[in-house]
């Protein structure tokens, strides 16, 4: 049920943005099996990066577009459990910020922390919190 | 904050999706505030007692009163 929108509503995607997300989402995993299990392609290492940002970015891409798409049922409610999600994300990325050099300190690996994965890990945190607080409602 | 929406809606034999829809929020939203799990803004706080005929205060009353 849509209610009427006002000025104060934060602004979102219209529905179908879900689908497109979740296309982009196939788009970004489907080459990667094919290329990288399947037919167990050798890159080399310009092609590869070319390859990886493509795969990173549209399954972000994907992940943001159905994020920040306006589910059918849209209201006070909704809004305030998107607003915990952002919350629960951003308080959560502090955390793995400052903690993942210590660990990969204290484990002797050399893992680099990238904007992508910190934007990659908020989506999914956010998505996460958001269907779990949704659930059961 | 504690409400009497359960009580209200009894008394009219309205179902939670037809409060919901009166005050123009989803079935879900009226159940999360009967279950006491969400506290709904004053504006739909208002349209509840408007449903109801009556002051918000006497549906929706805080812990400690």
């Amino acid at each position: 049920m849509e209610r009427k929108r006002n000025k104060k509503d934060i602004p979102l995607f219209p529905g179908y943005f879900k689908l497109i997300g979740s296309i982009l989402i196939l788009l970004a995993i489907v080459p990667a099996i094919i290329f990288i299990s399947i037919l167990d392609v050798t890159w080399s290492i310009p092609a590869k990066e070319l390859f990886k940002t493509y795969t990173y970015d549209t399954f972000i891409l994907g992940l943001f577009f159905i994020a920040w798409s306006r589910d059918k049922v849209e209201d006070e409610l909704t809004f305030a459990i998107r607003l915990k999600s952002l919350v629960f994300a951003f308080f959560s990325i502090i955390f793995y910020v400052i903690l993942t050099p210590l660990i990969d300190f204290l484990l002797q690996v050399n893992d680099d922390l990238t904007a992508r994965s910190v934007v990659f890990i908020m989506l999914v945190e956010y998505l996460g919190m958001y269907y779990w607080q949704k659930r059961g409602r | 904050m504690k409400n009497t929406i359960k009580v209200e809606r009894a008394k009219l034999n309205l179902t939670q999706q037809d409060l919901a829809d009166k005050v123009g929020v989803s079935r879900q939203t009226i159940n999360s505030i009967e279950a006491e799990r969400y506290v709904p803004s004053t504006v739909l706080a208002i349209k509840i007692s408007e449903v109801f005929k009556t002051t918000v205060n006497e549906i929706f009353k805080l812990e400690d009163e």
